[in-house]
């Protein structure tokens, strides 16, 4: 036989790539392993002997089959395989999981297989058959321990893969050179400035527009006192009392004694001297007469205090009737104050408003003027901003039409390099996909072929695979 | 056929059915060594005798095949005469009347099932067990459960637990059972349970002194299993009925109730070609009175 390399390329051609070789002949013997049901991996089995350790490590092994010793040397049981989840049910003596030595179980975990019962020495020692991928090497011409039938299947696999390969570098080829990109145009664009500004109102009036105190106005003479001219003219009311004797007055009363001369004018000891005369003279006459002088005095005491007082009212009635005269007298002294008073603050009052109104005016006029200039001033400077503005968009919008003509140009000589490119590589695509077609259909045949090679060897183990239910049947 | 074979056939039948969960031999043991027995008494109808010595009204069936199922017990005396002694329900039997007003004489069949704990059990042979009044009598036979220690070193197998076993009575508060446990076995029992499971004839009144001897008739459990190589007591037509069977209650259990069906049917079927063939004119005298049997059987 001829190495694999060299039957690899018989199919397909040259690879060009050893390595690629090896790895596809090594993957397409894994795949075929796994591909394969166990019946037909038996013919590429290895058998461990017999274990006495507790576990076997099968990392990158496809285990195919577990035997145990059933207590007697020599007498394999097959285990059953169980899922790793039944880990501590297959250990639990209590638990309708737990194996016997006729009847071993097996479960896969951590990479390594797990005996039930726990194995041990012979006669409860275990083996485990298992397959593991073989490197293939693109140099080697057999894979040790493979059947024939299998190295061609093998072949095929590993045929198809480079053929991936080749596929895909047939689509990775085009040498055509595409046009360079035109530079994007720097358009820079200066914005256009605003000519003159305007810095500054014109003119604006300087100073405040407030109107000057108004003149003449000086400070109002209050009016002059209204106090009457007149005063009252009434002399003060003189009241004269009657005049009686006695020192104690007239309700005043002292010892008397009758037939003193002092005592007879002093009308204070008369009850005193009529007391005497009633109760230690007893006598009724003279009593009588003494009361008739008391009343006698108190009726000329009444008439004179009646004299006194029509005079005196004489008096009060001069005082008021005074009083008004000098009162009518100051009242109208008042009144010409006030009209007085009146009169000057109308002539004040008139001369401050002339005077504001005339400031007023002034200060109107003042402002009126300058405002008037502020704004042609303004209007002038507006103008004069909108021509140069004008101006300025003008030039930059024939700077940007200058740099748009000449992208223009740009663009349409890059739109003729690409579309010479798009011609090129669609030469170049076209012969790639002819190619990619050839490779595709020899990729399928391969396939075939593959399908085909596994079915042989799979038809050899049918009778394995027969339906238990249609056995029944 | 033995039962390895048996449980390689039930393996073989479950192969494509994909089960989601590991048949092992102790779940196969545990439906298929029942259906044996199921189909045994319900099918087979082997006939056993056990004989005794006259001695009082109560007398245990010992034989581990033994069965409720008594459809004879004779009377012998002894001048070689025998009577058949009739069947009473256990309702209108009444232990405490004086059997002096009995004129004859009849049987039942009870089963005891008092229970208790146990507070010790000693490792020795026999193997010593404590159980504060425990009532019972030697002979009785009692099932265990729940015992702590007394665990295998090697297997993990407990001595006691789910076994049925006779027992010798010490005195009122221990007995012993004949399992050597000797050696071997870890720490003493310290806890656990018992059941008893004494199965009796029962008669009305004493037998009289001249009847020398009692045989019991009755139909059989198969022979039990020692282990997987022992030959599963049942007719070669009938040990595929008892693999059907348990390949039903297996697929059953898995969900897979369309096959099981089919498995049971099937099992079914076979159960009554050998009743037609093989026990076509027996009679069965435990089910109808004998001039009946022609109108149960086909």
């Amino acid at each position: 036989m001829a190495t694999f390399q060299v039957r690899v390329e018989d199919l397909i051609g040259s690879v060009g790539d050893t390595q690629l070789i090896s790895d596809s002949l090594t993957s397409a013997a894994a795949e075929l392993l796994s591909a394969l049901p166990k019946e037909c991996l038996w013919v590429v089995s290895t058998n461990t002997g017999d274990i006495t350790a507790s576990n076997y490590n099968v990392e990158k092994c496809l285990v195919l089959n577990v035997l145990r010793e059933n207590g007697t040397d020599g007498d394999y049981h097959n285990c059953h395989e169980v899922p790793s989840s039944y880990f501590g049910h297959v250990q639990d003596v209590n638990s309708v999981w737990y194996p016997s030595t006729s009847e071993p179980v097996y479960l896969l975990k951590n990479g390594h297989v797990f005996v039930y019962p726990a194995p041990g020495v012979s006669p409860n020692a275990f083996q485990v058959e298992y397959v593991t991928n073989p490197a293939v090497a693109f140099g080697s011409s057999a894979i040790t321990g493979f059947p024939d039938e299998y190295e061609s299947v093998v072949v095929t696999g590993a045929a198809m893969k480079c053929t991936l390969r080749l596929m895909s570098n047939s689509v990775a080829s085009i040498t055509a050179v595409p046009p360079d990109v035109p530079d994007v145009p720097a358009i820079s664009y200066s914005s256009a400035s605003i000519g003159d500004a305007i810095a500054a109102a014109q003119d604006v009036p300087s100073g405040s527009v407030a109107p000057s105190d108004a003149a003449g106005i000086s400070a109002t003479a209050a009016t002059t006192d209204a106090a009457g001219t007149g005063s009252t003219g009434s002399t003060a009311s003189s009241y004269t009392a009657p005049s009686v004797t006695g020192g104690a007055g007239l309700t005043g009363m002292e010892t008397g004694v009758i037939n003193d001369d002092t005592d007879q004018i002093e009308f204070d000891t008369w009850w005193d001297t009529l007391g005497e005369m009633i109760e230690n003279e007893e006598d009724v006459e003279l009593a009588d007469a003494q009361l008739s002088k008391i009343r006698t005095y108190i009726d000329a005491f009444r008439a004179e205090v009646q004299d006194a007082s029509a005079a005196m009212q004489a008096t009060i009635e001069d005082a008021r009737q005074s009083t008004q005269a000098s009162i009518a007298t100051a009242g109208d002294a008042t009144q010409a104050s006030v009209a007085n008073a009146g009169n000057d603050t109308s002539v004040y009052t008139a001369s401050i408003s002339s005077q504001t109104q005339a400031s007023i005016a002034n200060a109107a006029n003042d402002v009126n003027v300058a405002v008037s200039k502020m704004r042609e001033s303004t209007g002038a400077a507006i103008q004069k901003m909108s021509l140069s503005t004008n101006v300025n968009i003008q030039n930059a919008a024939r700077v940007m039409d200058a740099l748009i003509q000449d992208y223009t140009l740009t663009l349409s000589r890059y739109s003729q390099e690409l579309g010479q490119y798009q011609a090129e590589v669609s030469k170049e695509l076209e012969e790639s996909n002819a190619k990619f077609s050839q490779y595709g259909k020899l990729y399928d045949n391969l396939t075939k072929e593959y399908e085909r090679g596994l079915a042989i060897i799979t038809s050899r183990f049918k009778q394995y695979d027969s339906n238990p239910q249609q056995a029944h049947s | 056929m033995r039962y390895r074979e048996a449980y390689e056939l039930i393996d073989a039948a479950l192969h494509k059915a994909e089960v989601g969960f590991p048949v092992t031999e102790a779940l196969k043991a545990n439906f298929f060594d029942q259906e044996v027995e199921n189909i045994g008494l319900r099918v087979v109808k082997k006939s056993i005798m056990q004989s005794f010595s006259a001695s009082g009204k109560e007398y245990i069936i010992t034989d581990d095949k033994r069965s409720n199922k008594i459809y004879k017990v004779e009377l012998e005396d002894g001048t070689g005469s025998t009577k058949a002694v009739p069947f009473i329900d256990d309702s209108v039997m009444f232990y405490s009347t004086d059997e002096n007003t009995i004129s004859n004489i009849a049987f039942t069949t009870r089963t005891d099932a008092t229970s208790g704990s146990v507070t010790a059990g000693t490792r020795a042979n026999p193997c010593a067990i404590t159980s504060a009044s425990h009532g019972l009598d030697s002979g009785d036979y009692v099932i265990f459960s729940e015992i702590v220690g007394l665990d295998h070193s090697t297997t993990s197998v407990n001595a006691l637990n789910g076994k049925r076993l006779a027992i010798t009575k010490v005195d009122d508060n221990s007995f012993t059972v004949a399992v050597n446990t000797s050696s071997g076995y870890g720490a003493n029992a310290t806890a656990g349970k018992w059941q008893e499971d004494t199965l009796k004839i029962v008669f009305n009144k004493t037998p009289s002194t001249d009847s020398s001897s009692i045989r019991v008739f009755y139909y059989a459990r198969p022979e039990p299993k020692t282990d997987n190589t022992s030959r599963v007591d049942l007719p070669g037509q009938l040990v595929p009925c008892a693999i059907h069977r348990t390949v039903a209650q297996i697929l059953n259990l898995d969900g897979n109730l369309q096959m099981g069906s089919g498995h049971r049917g099937l099992a079914k079927a076979l159960e009554s070609e050998y009743m037609g063939t093989d026990r076509a004119r027996e009679a069965m005298p435990d089910l109808v009175s004998m001039p009946l049997q022609d109108f149960v059987n086909k």
